[in-house]
């Protein structure tokens, strides 16, 4: 429970670190200070500098925004999606869950990441194109689960009894399916962000993500690798960054997995 | 032809549902190849700005650009282009690259070959260790040993693989100084010269399909142990090492077989990161390298084996896993 408590903390304050960073950040991200590049971590640069002498601190704090911000979107998107198809799969007759999952096999049938280095490379890296290139690469799996959750429920007496007392198939859909969906979308989409998390950030230090001049977590862990052996700080502290959000969104995952398949 | 059809239905009536199951899967294959395929082609054909202009630059008058493409086949309508390049590939011709002008199919066998050493040696890391974490820990169930391999696995799948490649380098490299960090810098050395080259991306690889393994394999014994036939193989007074070993183990490392393959996903997913934190000369590099030079045909080339990898790995495991477990089978 402790675990879940922790990893629900952890994710709060990315948050609120993403909606207000500049008033945390003592420096302005982007300002350069070429008296101080390459400083150690010290009481005036908490994580040290770059080698453009910008303070990391602030740059990783600022930073938080573009990773939750599309992590954030592109899983609540996905769950849209996901969940819409496998519902409309689940619920529309055969011939609607053929084709949907038939689609939907093939898109799962790659592996993740290539697929969204394939879709983004030719798309282009604006942040729309990089949602969209999660969007595709999750609702697959998200509406699997969904069609065969939606499956189960559809054979229970209470949906047939629904459906003797006359009861339309959008009403039943709107007011019976989905509201017994939520639990399950609601761990699904916990796991799927920290995926999300990992497919935004490794694009991003492939140089096919988030573009600079944008303060971006994967973008600075990539341009540290060089001084990974000389001024380390510049690529640790956003490493730990991404290693303690995704550890954070983890906690809160299992947890809920957990107290749902207690229930 | 018919009479090949019909002796091939007299075949498949006859053959055991094993044999059955065998072949739908082959033909699901088939067409979830051919799906893959028509993606790779159709992606990489909505790429704005075509290969001609590509090839030769800004400064091309309409004329050579227009020569150039009657040349490379690419005024002809899409679908032709497609069944062209299908059947090339069928044949065995990858085309070529635009950026060297080699052949594309020798270049992506030895990438291939370079990431199959990679993932095979990660596998051969993560599998035995990881069943052997999952064992431990769900045997142990919320004993501080399974709090401490659950911790470790949940802290270990936290790390993103260029992450935990950066982690590696500055622990064994910068601080404890095991590993040359010359592996960051030196790119196409030979693989076999270079072992220690191969000690660094290989741990980085493994130590996340050892997270994925471990959990599974946790998780599945502990359901086997609360299932009924443990129940009696203890009653009936079986040693406690026996009844694990004879009856739960045996069921419980069944359903670890999917996750092998899942792991194919996430090893091919992961070298695309990997691979290029060291330099490794793998697919997941030539992708990448592919896409920074806009090299069409290796790009549709490499997107296409890696799936056709992966497929095949999914094939490969549910008939191993549907073999092992009759009870399965016919579904």
């Amino acid at each position: 429970m402790l675990a879940v408590w922790v990893g629900l903390a952890i994710v709060l304050v990315y948050l609120l670190l993403a909606l207000f960073g500049e008033a945390v950040a003592p420096y302005s991200y982007t300002e350069q200070n070429f008296v101080a590049t390459l400083q150690p971590p010290s009481l005036d640069h908490l994580f040290g500098t770059d080698q453009f002498g910008r303070d990391i601190f602030s740059r990783v704090v600022v930073g938080s925004r573009s990773i939750m911000g599309l992590a954030g979107i592109a899983t609540a998107l996905s769950l849209l999606v996901g969940g819409l198809v496998g519902v409309v799969a689940g619920y529309a007759g055969r011939l609607w869950d053929e084709a949907l999952m038939r689609v939907a096999d093939v898109l799962l049938s790659f592996p993740a990441m290539l697929l969204a280095l394939l879709i983004v490379s030719t798309l282009g890296s604006e942040v729309i194109y990089l949602i969209l290139t999660i969007v595709v690469v999750f609702a697959p799996g998200i509406a699997r689960v969904v069609r065969s959750e939606t499956l189960s429920l559809a054979a229970k007496e209470f949906i047939d009894a629904a459906h003797a007392t006359g009861v339309p198939a959008h009403r039943i859909v709107l007011r019976h399916l989905i509201p017994n969906l939520v639990d399950l979308l609601v761990v699904e989409g916990s796991i799927y962000f920290s995926y999300a998390i990992l497919i935004g950030s490794g694009l991003s230090f492939l140089g096919l993500g988030v573009q600079p001049p944008s303060p971006d977590w994967g973008l600075q862990v990539n341009d540290g690798r060089n001084f990974v052996l000389t001024a380390w700080w510049i690529t640790v502290f956003p490493s730990l960054a991404i290693s303690s959000l995704v550890l954070g969104v983890n906690l809160l995952a299992d947890g809920l997995a957990q107290q749902q398949s207690n229930r | 032809m018919l009479e090949d059809s019909k002796a091939f239905f007299v075949w498949y009536e006859g053959s055991t549902l094993m044999g059955q199951f065998v072949v739908r899967r082959l033909i699901l294959m088939f067409f979830t190849l051919a799906m893959i395929s028509l993606l790779v082609f159709g992606a990489v054909e909505m790429v704005p700005g075509d290969t001609a202009q590509m090839i030769l630059g800004k400064q091309a008058t309409p004329e050579t650009l227009q020569a150039l493409r009657v040349r490379l086949g690419l005024d002809r309508p899409a679908y032709i282009r497609y069944f062209d390049w299908v059947s090339a590939i069928v044949r065995g011709d990858w085309g070529e690259s635009l950026v060297s002008n080699a052949a594309v199919g020798p270049l992506l066998a030895q990438r291939v070959w370079n990431s199959l050493v990679l993932g095979m040696a990660a596998l051969l890391v993560a599998m035995p260790l990881g069943i052997f974490l999952g064992v431990l820990s769900g045997l142990n169930r919320a004993g501080w040993i399974d709090q401490g391999i659950t911790f470790f696995t949940l802290f270990a799948l936290s790390f993103p693989p260029f992450v935990m490649a950066i982690f590696l380098i500055i622990l064994l490299s910068s601080w404890l100084r095991w590993l040359p960090a010359a592996s960051l810098i030196d790119p196409d050395a030979n693989l076999w010269e270079s072992a220690q080259f191969l000690v660094l991306p290989v741990l980085t690889l493994a130590l996340g399909s050892l997270a994925h393994v471990s959990r599974h394999a946790r998780s599945s014994l502990i359901e086997v142990m609360r299932s009924d036939y443990m129940r009696t193989a203890k009653s009936k007074g079986l040693p406690d090492l026996t009844a694990i070993l004879r009856h739960a183990l045996r069921n419980a490392l069944l359903p670890t077989i999917s996750v092998v393959a899942l792991n194919v996903g996430w090893l091919l997913s992961g070298a695309a990161l990997v691979e290029n934190v060291f330099a490794y000369p793998g697919m997941g590099r030539l992708m990448l390298q592919a896409i920074s030079t806009r090299d069409v045909p290796v790009l549709q080339a490499v997107t296409l084996a890696a799936a056709a990898m992966y497929a095949l790995a999914n094939l490969g495991a549910d008939l191993l896993y549907s073999w092992l477990n009759p009870r399965i089978r016919y579904s």
